[in-house]
Order: structure tokens, then C-alpha cells, then sequence
């Protein structure tokens, strides 16, 4: 679904250049989680933003569905560390904002939109507006808003890193919920090994200066994962097992 | 410690009422004493009494509720035609970067050129009626505008506009449903401090010349030496600016719900 070949990054600083990525090679699957980690400053929101056509490569190729990526598409769902929903907006309309910018028919996608808001437990708060709302909450509502107009590929970008530990573990089984149930190919930039292993079928393990990619690990722990997957021995040794080689 | 020292906010205004009570007395004492001529500073007495009648006959229909009208017309119609040539003005310039290094430099030097000084020249081109006034108005009104329309369109939140960019939205759609609304705080910020500078701008043009307008009203009290009357018309003019000022406020609490502060 997405092929990544000797792709790199580099950033020109007046004088100084800065390699944010070099030669990262890496091919995710149609319907696969895959996970990026990394210390920060690896490259792995850069590796999304490419990704996502919202930053432009210096070399080598990017692919997604075959087709090279020249800029953003709707075939792409994204979500940020922040909701960066816009606080003018209720709730139901911050989820709606994709069909209004891609010019679809709000009415045919009002039910869609509502019953995604039900999904994450959040109907209630549908004609209300984000500052009612608790930051997981809200981030609960940029799920409903990068799912609406049924992307392809999901990009979350460190989505859970802003929130505290339990609402970050609730949405992690919420995500599971949902991702279970649809089979998106996902891409998943965190820096919390625990996250990566618990969601994931593959982690790519990156390094720092330049970013690079070091290791791809896949996760052998059965489908579907639920809380019980975080308490399972072999969750434990998974977790170790990708930190030893983060390193 | 710290609860002994807050007054708390009734506190706070009683203490703020006390203040200016306590300089109108010794403002009265001063006049009564007769330290200074009550031709040059009458007493806050007197003024409060020209304030009561100027009221009474706003009220009542006479001729200087025509002024006041006048005023209060040439100081909104100057408003509308700032913010509207302000609005137009600074979205160009806030999305054509060509634009805005081409015209900053001349609006930064219009800006710096004291506008009063304009205001001879404006009564030969617009005629001594309610039209160079407005102009008037509007040129003194229109650069806090321009200046927040500008900062805050160049200023919307890139994470924002990083959304809709991986929505691959088009410049029209981003500007309408992200820079505009992320902008209005800014820009009625600007709105504010234009609807008084209009009130300046009006008085200012009905200084230079003309038959109507509560400008007009105090050149010629000041030529009779009725002070006590040009105190109340400032006294006058002054409410009608903080009027106004609190009539865009209103407005800005609506149209602004999602910046209130939540309970």
C-alpha cells in the first residue's frame, strides 16, 4: 500500500544543511498497523508528512497505492497531537469539515458523521463545541473527523501523547475497537514503546542524526488485543525486546 | 497572607469610585478656594450643571441633539467606510506577498504622517458638509484596522492550516472557514480602537470647518469662553465614544462565543 524507497529528507539552513532522513526503506501492507518509533529529531513525523504530500522529498521515491505522491490526497485520514478542531465549529461540524472542503453532500454524510460520534460514546455532544469538551474527548472527535470520508490510509501522528495515561489508554482500546472493525492501513508515529507494541503488527525502530531506519520488528501477539493483551507475558517480552534495540 | 491583601473586586471598584470622587473634590476645592479663574477651569459643580442641560436639551429636541446626531453619524458612517476599505485592504495584502512588499512601505509612511494634518486639505477636496468629515473619520480610523486585519489573517494557526492542507483545501475554502474566523479576535481588537478614532477624526474634521456637529458646538463655546459648556460637550463626546466602543464589544461577544472564558 505504501512503499518507501532510499527516501530522504534533507533541510537547507542558510548554510547548514540538516539530514532529517536518509535512505529509509520500508513497505507497510494494505490493512496493516505499523508503527514508527524513534528518540525525537529520527524523522518519523517527517516520514508522515511525506507521507501525507504535506512536505516534499529531497530523494528517492515515495509511493502510496502504486501512485506517486506529488501532495496531499483524500485517500489519506490524518491526525495530529493536537485535535485542531476549530473551536467556531460544534462538534458534529469539526467532524463534517472534510465533506464541506471536499465538496461532497454534508446532508448524505450528517448520518455517517453521527454515528461515528456514537461510536466513540460522544453523541450526546454532538451540537455542543470542543471547549466543552475534555482534551481526550476532543481528540475523540478528530477520530470521527479523519474516519468520516473513509480514507484509505490513516496517518496519526503521536495522536495519544498530549494525554494523560488513562484517557491514552482508553483511546488506544478504542482505536483497537475501530481499526479492528474497519482494517485501515495505519501508520502510527508515537515514542512510547509500550503504545507501538500494543497496537501494532510491525514497528520500525528508528535512530537519530541523521534519521534513519534501524530495525523492523514485527509483533506476534494475537488479533484481537483488548486490555488483557497489556498484562500478557509475551506483551512484556515484546516490550523489551523492541527497547533493547531502540537501545 | 495573600487574602488580606486582595480587596476582592468590590472592593477594587469601590476603591476605583473613591479615586475619582476624591479628585472631583479636591478639583472643586481648588476652584471654590479660588486658586484658579473659573473662566479658565470652572468646578466640577458647574460642569456636572452644563452636562445636565446639554442632556435636557438633547432630550427635549433642540439643536444640539441635531449636533449630536451629526457627530455620532459622520463618526459611524467614517467607521463603516474604514473597516470596510481596512478589511478589503488587508486581506490582499495578507495573502498576496507580492502586494504586501510592494504597498507596506508606503502604508507604513501614510501611517507615520499625522492624518490631522490632512484634514485642511480633505475640507477643499470633500466640501464643508457631513462628507469630509466622514473621510476625516475614516482616515484616522483606518490603520488600527488595516494593521490587525493583516496580523491577524498572517497569524491563523498553523496547525490549522497544516489540517487543511492534508485535506488538500483550496486557498478560497482555507481562507473562509479557517484564517477569517481564527482572525476576527484580532480584528475586532482593531474594531475597537477604530470607533474611537473615528469620534477623533470626526471632531477633528468639524474643527477645520463646518456648520453642524458637537465639534463645531465647542469651537464656538471655546470663542465665548463658556468653558464650563466645552467641558460638558468633551464630557458628551467622551460617553458617546465609550458607547460605541461597548456597542462593538456586545457585538464581539456574540459573534466570538468560542473565545469566552468557560465556567
Amino acid at each position: 500500500m505504501i512503499e518507501l524507497n532510499k527516501l530522504s529528507k534533507v533541510y537547507q539552513l542558510g548554510n547548514e544543511t540538516f539530514v532529517a532522513l536518509q535512505d529509509v526503506s520500508l513497505r507497510i501492507h494494505e490493512g496493516e498497523f505499523y508503527s514508527l518509533v524513534g528518540p525525537s529529531g529520527c524523522g518519523k513525523s517527517t516520514i508522515l508528512n511525506i507521507i501525507a504530500g504535506l512536505v516534499p522529498k529531497t530523494g528517492g521515491e515515495a509511493r502510496l497505492a502504486s501512485r506517486a505522491i506529488t501532495g496531499p490526497t483524500r485517500e489519506i485520514g490524518m491526525m495530529f497531537q493536537t485535535p485542531v478542531l476549530l473551536p467556531w465549529r460544534t462538534n458534529l461540524d469539526n467532524v463534517l469539515l472534510p465533506v464541506e472542503v471536499f465538496g461532497l453532500n454534508r446532508r448524505e454524510y450528517s448520518e455517517q458523521a453521527l454515528k461515528l460520534l456514537d461510536l466513540v460514546g460522544l453523541s450526546a455532544f454532538a451540537r455542543r463545541y470542543p471547549f466543552e469538551l475534555s482534551g481526550g474527548m476532543q481528540q475523540r472527535v478528530a477520530i470521527c473527523r479523519m474516519l468520516l470520508c473513509d480514507p484509505v490510509v490513516l496517518l496519526m501522528d503521536e495522536p495519544f501523547s498530549a494525554l494523560d495515561e488513562m484517557t491514552r489508554e482508553y483511546l488506544n482500546m478504542e482505536l483497537l475497537r475501530i481499526w479492528q472493525d474497519r482494517r485501515k492501513t495505519v501508520v502510527f508515529v508515537t515514542h512510547n514503546i509500550g503504545e507501538a507494541v500494543l497496537l501494532s503488527d510491525r514497528i520500525a525502530i528508528m535512530a537519530a542524526s541523521p534519521g534513519q531506519l534501524k530495525q523492523v520488528a514485527a509483533i506476534d501477539l494475537p488479533r484481537p488485543r483488548s486490555k488483557a493483551t497489556l498484562v500478557d507475558p509475551t506483551y512484556f517480552h515484546q516490550v523489551a525486546r523492541i527497547r533493547s534495540i531502540l537501545g | 497572607m495573600i487574602a488580606s491583601r486582595s480587596l476582592g473586586r468590590a472592593g477594587e471598584q469601590l476603591l476605583a469610585l473613591l479615586f475619582i470622587a476624591g479628585c472631583l473634590l479636591l478639583w472643586e476645592v481648588i476652584c471654590r478656594l479660588g486658586l484658579v479663574s473659573s473662566l479658565v477651569l470652572p468646578p466640577p459643580s458647574a460642569i456636572a450643571r452644563e452636562f445636565y442641560s446639554v442632556c435636557r436639551e438633547i432630550v427635549a429636541g433642540g439643536p444640539l441633539r441635531t449636533d449630536s446626531l451629526v457627530t455620532l453619524y459622520e463618526t459611524v458612517a467614517g467607521f463603516a467606510l474604514a473597516i470596510v476599505i481596512a478589511f478589503g485592504c488587508g486581506v490582499l495584502i495578507a495573502e498576496l506577498p507580492v502586494l504586501r512588499r510592494v504597498l507596506m512601505p508606503y502604508l507604513i509612511a501614510l501611517n507615520a504622517a499625522p492624518k490631522i494634518a490632512f484634514a485642511p486639505l480633505i475640507l477643499v477636496w470633500f466640501g464643508f458638509g457631513m462628507s469630509s468629515k466622514v473621510v476625516m473619520a475614516a482616515l484616522v480610523a483606518f490603520f488600527p484596522p488595516l494593521v490587525n486585519v493583516i496580523a491577524g489573517i498572517a497569524g491563523a494557526d498553523p496547525q490549522k492550516l497544516r489540517l487543511m492542507r492534508s485535506l488538500a483545501a483550496s486557498r478560497w475554502t482555507t481562507f473562509v472557514k479557517v484564517k477569517l474566523p481564527d482572525a476576527m479576535p484580532v480584528i475586532f481588537a482593531g474594531l475597537k480602537t477604530a470607533i474611537v478614532f473615528s469620534v477623533v477624526g470626526a471632531v477633528v474634521g468639524e474643527f477645520v470647518g463646518a456648520d453642524a456637529g458637537l465639534g463645531h458646538v465647542i469651537k464656538q463655546t471655546d470663542y465665548q469662553l463658556d468653558v464650563a459648556l466645552t467641558f460638558a460637550l468633551i464630557v458628551l463626546l467622551s460617553l458617546m465614544g465609550i458607547l460605541l466602543f461597548y456597542a462593538i464589544e456586545l457585538i464581539e461577544s456574540r459573534v466570538l462565543f468560542w473565545t469566552r472564558p468557560q465556567q
